[in-house]
């Protein structure tokens, strides 16, 4: 090849290389972001309105009524076939729709409109349904027209709590509608709920006085196959009626509960009694009070709920799609109160965790107390509570907010070498004038904690001003509206608390596992048009650079990997400072980090590394991220 | 020929007594009469391999190009050379008998051969059906060669899917340097393998149909050996840009090559990218990247080594079948399924994902004047996935689902509104990927698994060859070759997931078996070793299993070549044995899914022999005729390798008969081949997986015991009008049938019915997959300063759509009465309409000194003819309820309307 040929050589090559890399054909591909649905539109009419117009022939609805509900029941379990069941606060209603797998989309507590107009009312034997016509009948609505009339409200919210009814009542208002029945039995004990070859099979379930009500499942059913229990316990599912029979749809299994043995539990009762000793024992327990009713005294099976002085007793609280316990004396006619929820017994074991939050309003006085018994022996005279020491809510905490207990080893709280059965109670005391109103939530015993995460609130904040005061010594950080995550590994981020100072800790010291990563994420923050990060950091015993701070604006609050995480360029404790300096950050614009007319939300994460070797320990403290001033 | 030859060898005494009648000729002192040397008319590089007839001689050209004559009577002798990748060529010579010396022959190379012009790629890419059988492409177009019946069927034929004889590819064997390269668990080439390697593959050894070659022994739809050796590539560096509207937009080809250099190497380099956003087809991109390096020493005089590296890592997206009535909603014949919008860009749900990289070692030997050596070592591995969506109680995904598609309406509002629906948004006529992702998030809500995944079927090939093959030209009448053929293989079949889709993680239980066992926590594992598995992305779920095979071929061939005409025989043995290796329990067959099966072991032989006579000068008869027999492929052994180790209920092999006999002409302005050819299969076997619709599972379809018979007539031949101006004219009629009623067997994936077993009477159907009858008129023009014209204009028709054999059971018109109309209707094949299209091609080169320039462009189906059904198939549902044919409509891939490609080439 001359030289010519060579210059003609690089040319081609280079025409080439040029028309190769620019030439891109789309490989990856966005993830799309979660979608949030709303409707820019009001219900006008009730679902008890609705059923209550049907005049008992079948006919189309030409008002342009619009009803909202929650769905109680969906198709997961196979039960129901092409059938949704909805409820508000008036009624329930079961809507036809011609489709598979509703329950892709409409999950238990999502809230849905249905824009009746165009649709069919009728009835299938006296259960009254929403859907189309098909065969001079009702029947489902098309899939195709699905889209016109359906329309789901924000992500699924919480589950209404079943409505406890009596088999001896006459309970046609609960007509597909979330229902509990407490104490029955299932007259044939062990056949299979329904056997393959009949469409559906009827069960009978008969309460202590002989009351009895027609159980239905269909073959199709994931739990078709299961055996009915022997002994007496409660059912939940949605109550439907076929001429003049009731009969109850379980939606699951998780609607079977406590079955056991053969002795009926005790029967509720007003005194102060301790729970049955015989009630059986469970290792862990987790209680977010998702089956209490709005307003009323709060029955748990396992649970105690006991008014020791006056008659105000925990009530089950619903605010929006929040559920939890509450007691208060604000408007108490009883010049004292004291009452307790006090959990099931519980299987001690010697690395059992205790957690809940608490949150408290309108404050006058501290009225909330934690409690364990442990030397339960059969004789309440006998039992003797020991306090815990949590991190309540108090005058500080604002109203409303909550507040995590943080991971409390029961250890403490109990003799060494103790076997046996543990109760944890949650005491309220007010007067007339002492009228804080105390919440509790997210009740967890078991050996894990509470999951290493805040969690709860994804609200947006406009500004953070963490200092770590609320930490408590060696334990994981759980801080409301901040994620510490692990995402290899068992460390997290803890609190430490060394002489008066408090703050956030990570480290591999001493670490059993291969590898460390522990992520602790702040709260989204709004944009704004402009924030500022500042916080300061320190290290002790450095072999390795092992902290990191990063920002996103695609976080979606859980899936660390799908988001995309970009570093921030922070001064950081090196190998240069003394072990336990604190180092400033400097002032950090977000500005610099996020695309030009940024108007979303942004997380900012602190990230360790570490393993068995690098295990340099990490500290940040007085985390602030506030306006550009 | 001297008495003392005789006694050399057995063999040799056994084919002597052969040939006592042919020997007729005196050997005399040669002396050379006529000489010359081929070149390529656009190079001037010299042409090897090149075959050239003289009246009733025939030589080839040396490395150099060069060939020379002796013996040769004074008078007008007619001379005719063959090259492969050029156009025939002929002259007539005026020999007085005084040495001649023609100088510097230009051929002019095949330019418009399907390989270059981009239009095989259409049928290489084309995309599977339902049961992830990919269609084949067709097997016209893996032998291009100097015949004019096999040039003009495999570019202008291919389109259409054309497969000569109707013979599937498995019957076509390829070698790549002499090494086979055919799959080993199912018989086909795998040439996209080499896709885009078009510079450097281009030297090809080519028999057709039983055809006699020289290195190989050939198989029954003919062979083709790739012959890549770096001292054979033409010197050049050429730099090469096409556009096309086909499958890939752009294709960018470097290649450089020294030729053989006076220090003693060769070294050949090329390597291309084709890619594209869309092709004709909406959703299909292409990214395909190709790299080959090739490096031979000479060691001496006599011996060479030659190493070669290559391999085609690409991605594409591919084109789905649909019903003619979701091809008439979205008012276009190409409407594809497989593609869906995700956050406003156009994503492929199935992508084609390979990179099988090939390593090998040969050797080439001259033991002597009279005797050949060659050797070849091979190793082959990578990787090779196909994408789709999987999904987990969960709606149907796909747009064109059945119940998705208005005809699935009772009502006759309903179905407009579906029309309407179907027609106006793309998010319902397309994957609504962001859909898919918003159920999976709600699903994440609950803490629970994935409901819909993109799912990578991997098949994953590693093999080890070794090749061996001797020549000995005994004397200048007779040949000897043999060789033998050594391969050790093992195939990965496993799925990855390969995107989540915004889930948290897949469980991996077969939720069909979930269903149908209720409560029953052992049948619905997938891997009872790992039962309730969660499974994150590039990590293996569903099935993991290796097929193993160690395969011996050996083979031996001679040849007497006479004036009058030549003969040859040939036999070949091959052994081998297989087995499956479970890596994964199966729930519903823990006793037979993990660890090895038992080992399988076949041994079959090939009877080949045929010849050719000439009759009077320039008039030939040439008969083949061959017997073999085959053991199942073992593609086509494990009736459900995913679950179970479970085989064939006869394992037998299959049995096939051939003969074909042809006339031939070689005038120099007119040549012609016309054959007549029967073949007959016996005992061929067939499996078949997909999702029934009925059963909810997949199951396994085998039919065992198929015959079928293959005859039919082939017709090619060019005329010379002016030394310009050419007539081409080929025609291919054939009457492919199945002639019995071979037996199914039905299994369930999910175990939830026993092996069933049914008679399918299929006797007397047509064979599938190719227009049974094909024919192409054309007008040749090669004028003067590099510049031809083509025009083709091509016809066909007796394409038969492939049946689902249960509508062909006793089964499926139970409760017909004797006379119904029905039975008739449920049972009789479809035929695809005929077609018409017309094709023509431009191409124009430039030389200045050195540099060389060429412009090619063919436009295919200029008359735009957006109706021709390509391929047809059954899905493989019946309602056997209703019996309603048009609740599963067959389905059909369209050729492409009128469509282009353009190259500029560039070389010095």
């Amino acid at each position: 090849m001359n030289f010519s040929n060579t210059k003609l050589f690089f040319f081609i090559g280079l025409m080439a290389v040029a028309a190769v890399f620019t030439g891109c054909v789309k490989g990856d591909f966005d993830e799309p972001p979660i979608n949030i649905p709303t409707v820019d539109f009001k219900a006008n009419t009730t679902i008890a309105q609705l059923k209550a117009s049907y005049t008992g022939i079948l006919d189309s609805i030409s008002d342009d009524i619009i009803i909202k509900g929650v769905v109680v029941a969906n198709d997961e379990s196979g039960n129901l076939y092409k059938q949704l069941v909805i409820q508000d606060e008036t009624g329930g209603i079961m809507l036809l729709i011609d489709k598979s797998y509703l329950y892709t989309e409409y999950k238990l507590g999502q809230r849905i409109y249905v824009k009746c107009k165009g649709m069919y009312l009728g009835d299938y034997n006296k259960l009254i349904q929403l859907g189309y016509i098909y065969n001079n009948a009702i029947g489902r609505l098309p899939e195709v027209m699905v889209e016109d009339h359906i329309f789901r409200d924000s992500l699924p919210g919480k589950v209404p709590a079943p409505v406890n009814i009596d088999v001896a009542n006459n309970n046609s208002a609960y007509i597909n509608m979330l229902v509990r029945i407490e104490n029955v039995h299932f007259l044939e004990v062990g056949v299979p709920f329904a056997p393959q070859g009949a469409s559906a099979t009827n069960r009978t379930i008969a309460d202590a006085s002989g009351n009895e009500l027609i159980v239905r499942t269909s073959q199709y059913a994931n739990f078709a196959s299961m055996l009915t229990p022997s002994g007496y316990g409660h059912l939940q599912g949605i109550l439907t009626i076929y001429q003049t029979t009731y009969q109850l749809l379980i939606r699951d299994t998780a609607d079977i509960i406590g079955f056991s043995g053969s002795t009926p539990p005790p029967p509720p009762s007003g005194d102060y009694v301790f729970p049955d000793p015989n009630f059986p024992t469970i290792s862990s327990l987790e209680e977010n009070f998702d089956g209490i009713t709005n307003q009323t005294d709060i029955s748990i099976s396992g649970w105690t709920n006991e008014a020791t002085k006056g008659n105000r007793k925990w009530q089950g609280k619903i605010y929006q799609t929040e559920y939890y316990a509450q007691a208060t004396s604000y408007n108490s006619t009883d010049a004292e109160n004291v009452t307790w929820i006090v959990t099931p017994p519980v299987i001690y074991s010697n690395n059992l965790i205790l957690s809940f939050k608490s949150a408290m309003a309108y404050y006058k006085h501290d009225g909330l107390s934690v409690w364990i018994l442990t030397n339960y022996t059969g004789n309440p005279e006998t039992a003797t509570w020991t306090q815990i020491n949590a991190t309540l809510a108090n005058s500080s905490s604002g109203d409303n907010n909550w507040v995590a207990s943080g991971d409390i080893p029961l250890s403490n709280f109990v003799p060494t070498n103790y076997t046996g059965n543990i109760y944890i109670g949650f005491r309220y005391e007010g007067t007339q004038t002492n009228t804080t109103t105390y919440r509790i939530d997210e009740v967890k015993i078991n050996t894990t904690g509470g999951g290493g995460g805040g969690g709860g609130t994804v609200t947006p904040v406009s500004e953070i001003h963490e200092m770590f005061d609320n930490v408590q010594n060696d334990v994981n950080i759980e801080i409301e509206g901040w994620l510490n995550l692990a995402e290899t590994g068992t460390r997290f981020w803890r609190g430490k608390i060394f002489n008066t100072e408090k703050y956030a800790q990570a480290t591999s010291y001493k670490t059993l596992d291969n590898q460390n990563i522990c992520w602790l994420i702040t709260p989204p923050v709004m944009f704004e048009g402009g924030k500022l990060l500042n916080f300061k950091s320190a290290k002790a015993y450095w072999v390795h650079d092992g902290l990191s701070v990063w920002i996103s604006t695609d976080f979606n609050g859980s899936n660390l990997t799908t988001a995309t995480w970009t570093p921030i360029n922070a001064t950081l404790a090196g190998k240069a400072n003394a072990d336990h300096e604190w180092v400033s950050s400097g002032n950090i614009s977000i500005s610099n980090y996020v695309p030009q007319g940024f108007t979303g939300n942004f997380y900012i994460a602190f990230k360790y590394i570490g393993d068995a070797v690098n295990t340099t320990t990490y500290r940040i403290d007085e985390v602030n991220i506030e306006p550009v001033k | 020929m001297g008495k003392h030859n005789v006694n050399s060898l057995r063999m040799k005494r056994f084919i002597l007594t052969l040939c006592l009648g042919f020997c007729l000729l005196s050997l005399k002192a040669q002396q050379i009469q006529l000489k010359g040397i081929l070149v390529d008319e656009t190079t001037q590089s010299p042409i090897a391999n090149a075959i050239i007839k003289i009246e009733d001689k025939t030589i080839s050209t040396d490395s150099e190009g060069f060939f020379s004559l002796s013996e040769l009577k004074p008078g007008r002798l007619g001379l005719w050379i063959e090259a492969t990748g050029y156009e025939p060529y002929s002259m007539v010579v005026i020999f007085t008998g005084e040495a001649m010396d023609l100088g510097k022959i230009s051929l002019r190379p095949f330019i418009l051969s399907a390989i270059d012009n981009g239009l095989a790629e259409i049928a290489l890419v084309a995309e599977g059906s339902d049961d992830e059988s990919e269609i084949q492409a067709g097997s016209a177009l893996l032998a291009a060669s100097s015949d004019i019946f096999s040039s003009i069927a495999a570019y202008t034929f291919s389109p259409m899917y054309f497969k000569t004889r109707g013979y599937d590819n498995e019957n076509i064997a390829v070698y790549m340097n002499g090494l086979m390269v055919n799959d080993p668990e199912n018989g086909r080439p795998s040439w996209s393998e080499w896709g885009g390697l078009n510079d450097v593959t281009r030297n090809k050894e080519i028999s057709n149909g039983m055809q006699f070659s020289q290195n190989l022994l050939g198989s029954l739809g003919g062979s083709t050996n790739i012959i890549t050796r770096p001292s054979l590539q033409r010197k050049q560096t050429k730099f090469s840009y096409s556009l096309s509207n086909r499958t890939y937009v752009h294709r960018l080809m470097f290649t450089y090559s020294t030729g053989m250099r006076p220090d003693g190497w060769a070294i050949s380099f090329s390597g291309s990218r084709r890619w594209g956003n869309e092709g004709y087809v909406e959703g299909i991109f292409y990214d395909a990247w190709a790299y080959f390096l090739g490096i031979e020493r000479k060691i001496n005089n006599n011996h060479s080594l030659a190493l070669t590296v290559y391999g085609s890592p690409t991605r594409r997206g591919q084109q789905g079948p649909a019903t003619q009535e979701a091809y008439d909603l979205s008012e276009t014949n190409f409407y594809n399924p497989y593609w869906g919008y995700q956050q406003g860009d156009k994503r492929n749900s199935r992508v084609k994902d390979f990179h099988e990289p090939m390593i090998l070692l040969n050797h080439y030997g001259k033991l002597s004047e009279n005797l050949q050596w060659n050797n070849g070592l091979a190793v082959s591995f990578g990787y090779n996935g196909g994408t789709a969506l999987n999904w987990y109680n969960a709606p149907d995904p796909r747009p064109d689902y059945y119940r998705y598609l208005p005809s699935y309406a009772t009502d006759e509002n309903i179905r407009k509104m579906v029309a309407d629906r179907w027609k106006s948004s793309e998010n319902v006529r397309q994957i609504n990927w962001d859909k898919l992702y918003q159920i999976n998030y709600l699903s994440n809500l609950e803490g629970k698994g994935a409901r819909y995944i993109v799912e990578n079927r991997r098949n994953d090939q590693l093999q080890f060859l070794i090749n061996s093959t001797l020549n000995y030209q005994i004397n200048q009448n007779i040949a000897l070759s043999g060789g033998a053929t050594y391969r050790n293989y093992r195939g990965s079949h496993f799925k990855l997931i390969e995107d989540l889709l915004g889930s948290n993680y897949w469980l991996d239980i077969d939720q069909f078996a979930e269903r149908d066992f209720t409560g029953d926590t052992i049948k619905a594992q997938n891997d009872l070793n790992n039962p309730n598995r969660k499974v994150s992305e590039d990590e293996k779920f569903g099935y993991n299993y290796c097929v193993y095979q160690q395969l011996l071929q050996a083979w031996v061939q001679t040849e007497f070549s006479y004036d009058a005409g030549n003969f040859y025989a040939g036999i070949a043995y091959t052994g081998q044995q297989f087995y499956r290796e479970g890596l994964m329990r199966n729930g519903r067959h823990p006793d037979n899914s993990f660890g090895d099966s038992q080992k399988y072991n076949f041994n079959d032989a090939t009877l080949k022999t045929g010849g050719t006579y000439q009759i009077f000068p320039r008039n030939f008869i040439q008969v083949n005729g061959m017997y073999m027999t085959r053991a199942p492929f073992i593609q086509n052994v494990f009736i459900s390798p995913r679950t179970r180790a479970d085989v064939l209920p006869q394992m037998v092999s299959e049995k096939i008969v051939s003969g074909e006999a042809s006339y031939l002409m070689r005038y120099p302005f007119l040549n012609l081949r016309f054959t007549v050819f029967h073949t007959i299969f016996d005992d061929q076997s067939e499996v078949n997986s997909f999702y029934h619709d009925d059963l909810k599972t997949y199951v396994n379809y085998v039919l065992t015991g198929i015959s079928k018979t293959h005859q039919g007539l082939e017709f090619g031949t060019e005329v010379k009008i002016t030394s310009a101006l050419s007539l081409q004219a080929v025609a291919a009629w054939g009457n492919y049938r199945y002639t019995n009623r071979p037996l199914a067997t039905i299994c369930y994936d999910n175990g939830s019915k026993p092996d069933t077993t049914e008679r399918v009477y299929i006797k007397n159907f047509y064979v599938p997959g190719t227009p049974q009858t094909a024919a192409s008129l054309g007008l040749k023009y090669a004028g003067r300063r590099y510049l031809y014209i083509n025009l083709n204009a091509n016809y066909f028709d007796r394409n038969y759509v492939d049946f689902n054999p249960e509508r062909r059971t006793s089964a499926a018109i139970a409760n017909l009465g004797p006379g119904d109309p029905l039975i008739t209707t449920i049972t009789q094949q479809e035929k695809l309409p005929d077609a018409f299209t017309l094709d023509a091609s431009i191409g124009k080169s430039w030389r200045w000194g050195e540099y060389f320039l060429n412009l090619n462009f063919s436009v295919s189906n200029i008359l735009d003819n957006k109706k021709v059904i390509t391929t047809g198939f059954e899905q493989m549902r019946f309602d056997f309820t209703n019996k309603d044919l048009a609740k599963f409509p067959p389905k059909y891939y369209y050729g492409y309307g009128r469509n282009f490609f353009l190259n500029l080439g560039f070389r010095f």
